[in-house]
């Protein structure tokens, strides 16, 4: 039984229409919530009370050297290999085309020996030009804030503490620029990990180096401070540091990912919608999940107030999520039925009626905060086995198949490919170091070596290619007169009954905005302050506001 | 210079899916390629090598094992079950890859065999083990199982050459699109990030 199917036993309140999740607009209008990666992380590690030291500290007067993270857990330990570099300025960039970083880092599986430590420093300085092992988990890298660094640098060594409007502003000390994993540059595959509980659910790993590096980050601003200033220097008051996340800086790559994963995809998204319909369909307002749910609204409230973007659109999204917000802390107040039927569903069908999407989908994240109790053995659904149904019935009937495109795939009718514009995109690898991009089809040379990402053309491309063949007649032989629909074939057999798999628009559209798949998928990682650079470049923070390794059993 | 690479499955299985397309196959066919480069690379089988030898067969526009393979392995049960054999090509190149094609059909009618006038080829069973024969050949003529290697083991990681690899990469590369200004332009942020 999938978790959609068990949910309509548990519940009598329906999964939200995919015709109204799956949209690029609503996607892109995603928000953090309890079930998203990093807290199911941090979830995990302390009810499971995992210990945390810096067994190695080598770095010397000019920030260069090494350190290891330890994270030891009731079967097994994790170490955090940082690398500290002394990067001229002109050559940081957080494009995938850089060569070199402030910090590089990998995430052992277990204890670093002397010689992993040698191996790993011959390697993962160079990051993709290097190799790691099946030792390794996560191979990535990150750059400072070069205004925010400085600044906490400066005013630890000066012995005072920096100012709280400058954290602000930035949100992290450094930044992230890729986090790679699941076998890449020789990492250990996904499959050798997966059955283990700490890191069955998606990007665990990921998230646990990410969580490691923040603590790097502070450590090695303190360990410059106290190289500047001496005697004078302070380290970062608590309450300051907990307002540091970990920047991430993400450009396309992040956005095929969802299209090419998308039993992942259905998932993360069925889970979201199975948490929120259970939420609906609870009988009463619990005094404490009221008190959650209000500190959880207070909390967004000042996040987005302080949540800045110079993107037209984000400000314009920005803008409304701040009236949303105020709407909701008033109808909360005033006009909420606490003691009606099926409270929370009542808030939210008023929330559909009178909040934008960018509303909506916050008061999703809300609604969930306080009620772990009910939605937290989620988590354990998030992960999916993406080589189920990979093997192509090749007996199914032409029929069927039609039958099947007719029922999934109905959404692709209201696009119109001979429409130049609706064409205008295409996704494509460039050759310089592999870096993903988006085309102009019209404009741009090297569409014949588009990458398979149009999901909704090549499913009106499919249907075309149907007509006339014999409805009794298995789709192997359809196949062998044309191989160049067997990739959307095996999709669409795979993705049978899976509601939430396919984002229902056009990618290849004029129009389409990149950030919004990256929104959605970062938001399932746990990311917040969305701050995109341009239609195709984001940067967010993670981890920020949640406790570091050391406060974690506190 | 790196003699062979210690590589995760999953990236033999991306190389070889990017190589596959960039020598002309279908998305689909490239992604069975990648999928049985995978298979073939938990057996400690040469998965590079043998995609090496019928990618650069398939470049020539000759056959290849994954389209015959793709294509058995959708068309059966009917084959096998009326009890016929099915004729193979001449010259495939690579014939390695059609075993993980052979174990989606012995998923369904038990131990699938190749055979010859002289004897069995090779052999693979439902669970998915591999028992090659004196008869198996490689059509390329420039590899040979070693006599050494354990046959029915399985790996934890993919070894292959790193000329191979090299070789993998520039059919992968021919999937990607040169630079020009205008590519460059519509990258990244726009701005600096550098700050």
């Amino acid at each position: 039984m999938t978790i959609a199917e068990r949910k309509d036993t548990e519940t009598t309140i329906p999964l939200r229409d995919p015709d109204c999740v799956m949209r690029l607009l609503r996607m892109g209008s995603a928000h953090p919530m309890r079930l998203s990666f990093l807290r199911v992380l941090l979830r995990r590690l302390k009810a499971e009370g995992w210990r945390f030291d810096r067994p190695l500290w080598e770095v010397d007067s000019r920030g260069v050297g090494r350190a290891v993270y330890r994270a030891r857990g009731p079967e097994r330990t994790y170490c955090l290999v940082a690398f500290a570099h002394d990067l001229p300025d002109e050559m940081r960039s957080d494009r995938v085309i850089a060569t070199a970083w402030d910090a590089t880092f990998a995430l052992v599986d277990g204890e670093p020996t002397t010689r992993d430590l040698d191996r790993l420093a011959a390697n993962v300085p160079v990051q993709e030009a290097g190799r790691i092992s099946a030792r390794e988990l996560c191979l990535s890298r990150a750059n400072r804030s070069v205004r925010l660094f400085s600044h906490v640098v400066d005013r630890l060594a000066e012995g005072r503490q920096p100012d709280i409007a400058e954290i602000d502003a930035v949100g992290y000390l450094m930044r992230t620029t890729a986090v790679y994993g699941s076998g890449k540059f020789g990492a250990a595959d996904r499959d050798q990990i997966a059955d283990r509980p700490e890191l069955q659910a998606p990007f665990q790993a990921e998230m646990l180096s990410v969580w490691l590096i923040r603590a790097f980050t502070v450590d090695i601003a303190e360990h410059l401070a106290r190289v500047k200033g001496g005697d004078r220097a302070v380290p970062l008051a608590r309450d300051l540091r907990r307002r540091l996340g970990v920047g991430n800086s993400t450009g396309l790559g992040m956005a095929p990912f969802l299209v090419r994963h998308p039993r992942l995809l259905n998932n993360w998204i069925t889970v979201r919608e199975t948490a929120l319909a259970r939420v609906r369909a609870l009988p009463a307002v619990d005094p404490s999940a009221l008190e959650g749910f209000l500190a959880a609204l207070a909390s967004a409230t000042e996040n987005a107030r302080s949540w800045h973007s110079d993107h037209p659109a984000q400000i314009a999204k920005l803008s409304q999520l701040r009236a949303d917000l105020a709407c909701i802390a008033d109808h909360v107040a005033t006009g909420w039925e606490k003691d009606g039927h099926r409270p929370w569903d009542a808030l939210w069908r008023w929330a559909e009626a009178r909040l934008s999407m960018e509303g909506q989908e916050c008061l999703v994240s809300l609604m969930l905060e306080p009620q772990g109790a009910w939605i937290d053995d989620l988590s354990d659904h998030l992960h999916a086995d993406e080589e189920a149904g990979f093997a192509i019935d090749g007996a199914l009937t032409v029929a069927r198949l039609r039958d099947v495109l007719a029922r999934d795939y109905g959404w692709v009718g209201r696009f119109d490919f001979d429409d130049p514009a609706q064409v205008a995109r295409f996704w494509y690898v460039s050759e310089e170091k592999l870096e993903p991009r988006l085309g102009n089809r019209h404009e741009e040379a090297g569409q014949e070596r588009e990458q398979p990402l149009g999901i909704a053309r090549a499913i009106r491309d499919l249907a075309a290619a149907l007509e006339g063949w014999p409805e009794d007649g298995p789709v192997a032989a359809f196949l062998l007169r044309h191989p160049e629909h067997r990739h959307m074939v095996r999709r669409i057999q795979m993705l049978q009954g899976l509601s939430y798999a396919e984002i229902r628009d056009n990618v290849l559209d004029h129009g389409m905005l990149p950030i919004d798949i990256l929104r959605c998928k970062l938001a399932f990682f746990g990311a917040n302050r969305f701050d995109p650079r341009s239609d195709r470049w984001v940067r967010i923070s993670l981890f920020q506001g949640q406790p570091f390794p050391d406060e974690l059993a506190g | 210079m790196v003699a062979s690479l210690d590589m995760a499955h999953s990236e033999i299985r991306t190389l070889v899916t990017k190589a596959a397309r960039g020598a002309g196959l279908p998305w689909g066919l490239a992604e069975e390629a990648g999928w049985a480069a995978d298979w073939l690379s938990r057996r400690a089988l040469p998965a590079a090598d043998w995609a090496a030898a019928w990618l650069a067969a398939c470049c020539e526009g000759r056959g290849d094992p994954v389209t015959f393979g793709a294509a058995l392995a959708d068309s059966l049960p009917s084959g096998i079950a009326a009890g016929s054999t099915v004729a193979i090509p001449d010259g495939l190149a690579g014939p390695g890859y059609l075993l993980p094609f052979l174990h989606r059909v012995a998923g369904t009618f038990g131990s699938v065999g190749i055979t010859d006038p002289s004897g069995i080829v090779v052999s693979v069973e439902a669970s998915g083990h591999v028992m090659f024969g004196p008869a198996w050949r490689d059509t390329s003529r420039s590899w040979e199982i070693g006599p050494a290697r354990p046959l029915r083991q399985w790996a934890d990681r993919a070894i292959a050459a790193a000329s191979v690899i090299d070789c993998l990469d520039g059919l992968a590369l021919r999937t990607t699109v040169p630079p020009s200004a205008a590519s460059r332009n519509n990258a990244g942020a726009g701005t600096s990030d550098n700050d």
